[in-house]
């Protein structure tokens, strides 16, 4: 993370957002900035030298405006906690979104990749990540045989998962 | 002590669990209601075959029941000709009441043929002899013909799956001539999901008619169960620790000593993907 990345992230967290950026009292933000810069007017000068930043006039004092929207919304997303995933409920919602609509089974195949693509995991992640929740919570789901991918319990083979209950 | 586990023809089915009798009502419901094409889908051990034989001796019109199991083909040939050639008691019975009423035209030509030549008119003209057998239970007031197919596919792997499913379609294709007539098929949840990747057209008609058996044995199923073997509190908690279980593995259950190996109850710990 470089001082303007730093910059960034001090003025989304203590920003508004403006028509033109994000708009925050120059002392203010000096002040912040300065906990983690040695120079934060020179850092201050540097955006507007870069063209991403500008300093505007505000009652008696000034406001600096950080103008790189595509920078502010990656902030915004790093900023943003991923939504907790319950392992059980991505399961489980993997399941009835698969299952075909008579049987209510769903492909065990189809399943992995469901939860590659909602975790954005590997494969091989995601098939630990089913089987931990099918050993945890055994009693919820029930098999039968089929489908494109062998899930060995015990001695049995199956391929194709359904929710209980 | 495994024929214990195989419901068959001849012994009297006892529909344990009020959730399996209460898809066998649905089922009689659906053939009152003129369902033609209905299906039992469950996976194996659910109760399809059970449900399929408790039909046998029901009170109204004639019920054939068709096990597939062993028959090489899966066309339609095959199929009404194993219906015919399984309940020659049936045929039989309708002939011999056809011959009664002094019947005329070709229904009189089937009233006095052999066994053997209405299962080989089966063989080689299957929907003609299947009409012939319908029109033949309605002028009789015996309807309706209720026909029950068991094992139809065994898996999604089957190579037979086209031929059967070409069945369905000529049956389907000619349900207006045989108004009389109800097709009841069993179906496993993968040949399920194999027949809506590869046929759409049919898989909508199945959804209209069909049974989903329950995957698992419910309290209630398991309580009326244990009355009936009389079983203690410790082993049906013992049995409720095991996890959802299909009816077969419960009465297998029942009949071992609670035996988890032999009833191929999945308790081990050891899960993988291969």
């Amino acid at each position: 993370m470089d001082r303007v990345d730093v910059a960034y992230i001090i003025g989304v967290v203590l920003g508004k957002e403006d028509t033109d950026g994000i708009r925050i009292a120059y002392s203010t933000y000096t002040t912040t900035l300065g906990k983690w810069v040695r120079d934060p007017d020179g850092v201050v000068q540097y955006l507007i030298n870069i063209n991403k930043a500008k300093i505007v006039k505000s009652g008696s004092g000034r406001s600096v405006i950080l103008t790189d929207k595509e920078m502010m919304n990656r902030i915004n997303n790093l900023l943003t906690p991923k939504e907790d995933t319950d392992p059980l409920t991505v399961v489980v919602e993997g399941i009835q979104k698969l299952a075909n609509p008579l049987s209510g089974y769903a492909d065990i195949g189809d399943v992995i990749k469901y939860i590659e693509s909602r975790l954005e995991i590997p494969t091989k992640e995601a098939e630990d990540f089913l089987i931990k929740v099918i050993k945890f919570h055994r009693g919820r789901f029930v098999f039968a045989h089929g489908g494109s991918r062998r899930l060995k319990i015990g001695s049995s083979y199956y391929g194709l998962i359904k929710v209980v209950g | 002590m495994q024929r214990i586990l195989v419901p068959n023809r001849g012994s009297r089915i006892k529909l344990l669990g009020p959730s399996w009798r209460a898809a066998r009502d649905k089922l009689l419901t659906m053939i009152d209601e003129d369902y033609q094409l209905i299906t039992i889908i469950g996976r194996a051990g659910a109760g399809k075959t059970t449900l399929l034989l408790s039909l046998e001796g029901m009170e109204h019109g004639i019920y054939m029941y068709a096990d597939m199991t062993e028959v090489k083909g899966r066309d339609l040939s095959a199929i009404v000709s194993t219906v015919f050639a399984d309940n020659i008691y049936e045929v039989r019975n309708v002939q011999e009441k056809l011959r009664k009423m002094n019947i005329k035209g070709i229904l009189k030509a089937f009233a006095k043929a052999s066994l053997d030549e209405v299962v080989e008119s089966a063989r080689l003209k299957p929907m003609e002899t299947l009409k012939l057998l319908n029109d033949a239970v309605e002028i009789l007031d015996m309807k309706p013909l209720v026909i029950g197919v068991d094992e139809g596919l065994l898996s999604q792997d089957d190579p037979r799956a086209v031929d059967f499913i070409n069945a369905l379609h000529a049956f389907r294709n000619n349900m207006q001539a045989l108004g009389s007539t109800k097709l009841i098929i069993t179906l496993l949840p993968d040949v399920v999901n194999l027949i809506s990747k590869i046929d759409t057209t049919i898989f909508d008609i199945l959804r209209l008619g069909a049974i989903t058996l329950p995957d698992y044995v419910a309290q209630e199923d398991l309580k009326e169960v244990a009355q009936e073997y009389g079983l203690g509190p410790t082993e049906i908690s013992k049995i409720e620790s095991l996890g959802p279980l299909t009816m077969r593995q419960l009465i297998c259950l029942m009949n071992t000593k609670i035996d988890v190996i032999k009833c191929g109850v999945d308790t081990a710990g050891e899960i993988s993907i291969e």
